[in-house]
């Protein structure tokens, strides 16, 4: 009876649960260590590094091992850059862990480790770097403590940079040393891939160089500058000022470390008359030339409109109109277009809906549906007022009249590189034609007056280049349902007859000079002129035609 | 096999219709007396076999020493070997970093501007045909925040004078071009270099761009206007 009992036991033990046996005698030789994949690097499209993960090292420290706290504290101050005192604090606290510094260089562990100080070891771990600080920090984005990307591109390709986490198994002896032949399985870790930018890092930099100089200049608010290749639609430069350095987040201001280039909604003003112009063109209502009766004032809607500066009657034509930008002007264009158009047009060009470049947190704006349309909104959207746009909006508005007339998603990621080495181009951005190639032709030609000494920006004059473009200054919401301030805009293109290249400053509420042809234009002559340089874009060698601003 | 079965058939067929044959006759043979029989002569010692035995049993065991030995052995050397690839990766990543932190447009930036150098604006093209389109500008400081060009505290003596006398125009077009925009340097004359308080040398040949002037910024907000009649 007994020995059944005892046989039972041992069949149930040696037969039914064998597996369960072994696995956990394994269990207790058998460890497991998680290979961390390393992340992917963001590049700018000629290569260069602008994130990247290195090794380093965590200094850590077991309190409990460490007897007289001073000396060790002492020694470790200088390498640490750490007061003394310290350090001293968090060698005294009980238990046995204690981080001292995070992620130092793997040289200064070296250096640390070859003081043998007791109770001072270093662990590995890794390192988010971004070589050139600040750099395109907006559209970077950055991560956070445990290296997950949690804003821009690193939160956008979040997936293709983190890669996956390997594991390795092996069977360890009593002496925690690996046992050769034991179980060992290994499942390497696959990196994370390159995501490839289609920003250029020297024209990144001095695009962000020069709105931070502009932003404290004229003491704005806040700067931007977009620079986008129209054809293809790729962005070259997105550049916002203030700015941040990700490389050390925790003293960033909060406000700052988003990309205001995309999420930043105001009023665009008289840029917006390109579009009213544009719309005009197209349905043949109006030609360049086309004479309009400009009066002092105009009331439409039972609201007054007024132009910038008083003026008397003006006998202007339509590229009159826009080269010294009249609101009255644009009204009266508007009114031959009536709001079922302009609406069409509006919402043509990429209005009132994300532009589709693909990064977070991006804002549609705030286009009124057609029914919300009062009296006077077409008036007011004619000269840019009453509707909420983002930097990228606009740019992308005129990089569709630089490539005539077909507006390209603008893109920011040309495409990843699998760890294997294997390249993949971004899907091809979707496009669709907005207005004919005549009536872009005709409405950069227009715009070139803008540029005139005429016009509202002779200082976006670039010499040996043609430039078209056009300036705006538009009241701010203070956010309380008034106005504050102003939003000073100019956006151009070079070579206006072949254009290459379309650049948009916009400065947020400056207080020393507010005009766009005044604050925004020089920023744009200096980041377009470098532009060309380094992009190696000569003259068109054609002359501009010559403008009919009065009648 | 065949052969063999009918002598060895199974004992319940004993019981069939052929038994009684087959039992006949044993009854009238007697049995043959059983004698011991000698054991044959071995031919060979057992002490080789077991030598033999012992001999794998020791190779083998040998060999498996050897095979653990050598397994250490590895594992030692690729604890090693990773533990210098390790320090080797550490270094090139250093090392990379700071070619990377020297090669940056702000590094450049400033080193250039401790040399005296300044950015340019627009060169002049020479076309094919040899005419020479637009007119090189003279370089200017950008914006009005811009920090004028420092002389670099590091190199006393290295006045902008001294950089001026001493670097001719093409030079300083080629540091200058290699400051701005380090991923093109400067073929096409696309960058213009100028010293402060300085008459540059002139353009060395084949530097269609190279004019630079004492001129130190001509961007200015401008007050003066062209008469905008209206909203800009």
């Amino acid at each position: 009876m007994v020995m059944s009992v005892i046989a039972g036991r041992l069949i149930q033990l040696q037969g039914l649960d064998r597996s369960t046996y072994a696995a956990s005698a394994t269990d207790q030789r058998l460890h497991t260590l998680t290979l961390p994949a390393t992340r992917g690097t963001i590049v700018d499209r000629d290569g260069t590094p602008l994130a990247e993960t290195v090794d380093a090292d965590d200094i850590v420290a077991d309190p409990s091992q460490i007897s007289d706290v001073t000396p060790v504290a002492d020694a470790l101050a200088p390498l640490l850059g750490v007061a003394s005192t310290r350090l001293a604090t968090a060698l005294s606290v009980k238990g046995q862990y204690a981080l001292l510094a995070h992620a130092v260089p793997p040289s200064l562990a070296d250096q640390i480790q070859a003081l043998r100080l007791p109770g001072i070891t270093t662990v590995d771990t890794s390192k988010r770097i971004y070589p050139d600080g600040s750099l395109g920090s907006n559209v970077l984005g950055f991560v956070n403590a445990d290296g997950v990307g949690k804003g821009g591109i690193e939160l956008a390709y979040q997936t293709q940079l983190a890669g996956h986490n390997g594991i390795e198994h092996f069977e360890v002896g009593a002496n925690g040393v690996p046992i050769p032949d034991g179980e060992n399985v290994d499942k390497a870790a696959i990196p994370g891939s390159t995501v490839k930018l289609t920003l250029q890092r020297d024209i990144q930099f001095e695009a962000q160089r020069a709105i931070a100089a502009q932003v404290k200049a004229t003491n704005a608010d806040s700067g931007t500058v977009i620079m986008l290749n129209p054809t293809t639609g790729q962005v070259l430069a997105m550049a916002t000022a203030p700015g941040f350095n990700p490389n050390n987040l925790s003293r960033a201001n909060p406000n700052y470390i988003g990309n205001p280039a995309i999420t930043d909604i105001y009023e665009p003003g008289s840029v917006n008359k390109v579009i009213t112009m544009s719309a005009a063109l197209q349905d043949k209502l109006v030609t360049p030339t086309t004479p309009f009766v400009i009066p002092p004032f105009l009331r439409d809607a039972g609201s007054t409109f007024h132009d910038a500066e008083t003026h008397g009657t003006e006998h202007l034509t339509l590229t009159g109109i826009l080269a010294y930008s009249s609101n009255i002007g644009a009204i009266e264009v508007a009114k031959q277009l009536g709001p079922q158009r302009m609406y069409h047009y509006l919402r043509a060009y990429g209005f009132g809906q994300p532009t589709g470049i693909g990064l977070p947190g991006e804002q549609q704006g705030l286009l009124p549906t057609l029914a919300a349309w009062s009296g006077t909104t077409l008036p007011t959207v004619s000269f840019g007022q009453g509707i909420g746009v983002t930097a990228m909006q606009v740019a992308s508005v005129y990089a569709a009249i630089a490539n005539n007339g077909v507006r390209v998603t603008p893109t920011i990621v040309e495409g990843t590189r699998a760890p294997d080495g294997s390249y993949i181009p971004a899907p091809p951005p979707p496009h669709r034609r907005v207005i004919s190639a005549k009536t872009a032709t005709t409405l950069r030609d227009m715009m070139e007056s803008v540029i005139s000494e005429q016009g509202t920006a002779p200082e976006a004059a670039i010499p040996g280049y043609r430039i078209a473009g056009k300036t705006g200054t538009a009241d701010r919401p203070n956010g309380h349902g008034g106005y504050s301030g102003y939003t000073a805009t100019f956006v151009g293109m070079a070579p206006a007859d072949k254009p290459k290249v379309v650049c948009e400053v916009v400065l947020q509420n400056p207080r020393r000079g507010h005009f766009g042809g005044q604050v925004a234009a020089p920023v744009f002559k200096t980041v377009m002129s470098f532009a060309l340089r380094t992009l190696g874009i000569p003259p068109t060698f054609t002359k501009a035609p010559k403008a009919k601003l009065h009648w | 096999v065949s052969a063999v079965a009918p002598l060895r058939k199974p004992f319940g067929l004993r019981f069939g219709a052929d038994a009684a044959p087959v039992e006949a006759p044993a009854t009238t043979k007697a049995r043959p007396r059983l004698v011991i029989v000698a054991p044959p002569r071995s031919t060979a010692g057992r002490l080789p076999f077991l030598i033999l035995i012992g001999a794998v049993l020791v190779s083998g065991l040998l060999m498996l020493l050897m095979l653990h030995t050598l397994a250490a052995q590895d594992g030692f050397k690729v604890n090693a070997l990773q533990t210098k690839l390790n320090t080797l990766t550490d270094t090139e990543q250093g090392l990379a970093q700071q070619v990377q932190q020297d090669s940056s447009p702000a590094k450049l930036r400033k080193a250039a501007a401790a040399l005296g150098m300044v950015p340019s604006t627009i060169p002049s093209y020479k076309r094919v045909h040899g005419r020479v389109v637009g007119v090189a500008q003279p370089a200017y400081i950008p914006a009005p925040a811009a920090s004028q060009p420092k002389v670099n505290p590091k190199t006393p003596g290295t006045t902008a004078v001294t950089t001026g006398t001493t670097a001719t125009a093409g030079t300083t077009t080629a540091a200058n071009g290699k400051a701005t925009s380090p991923s093109k340097p400067a073929t096409t004359g696309t960058t213009t270099a100028a010293t402060h308080h300085h008459k540059p040398a002139a353009p060395t040949a084949g530097t269609t761009s190279g004019q630079a002037t004492s001129q130190t910024s001509d961007s200015k907000t401008s007050t003066k206007h062209h008469k905008p009649t209206t909203g800009q």
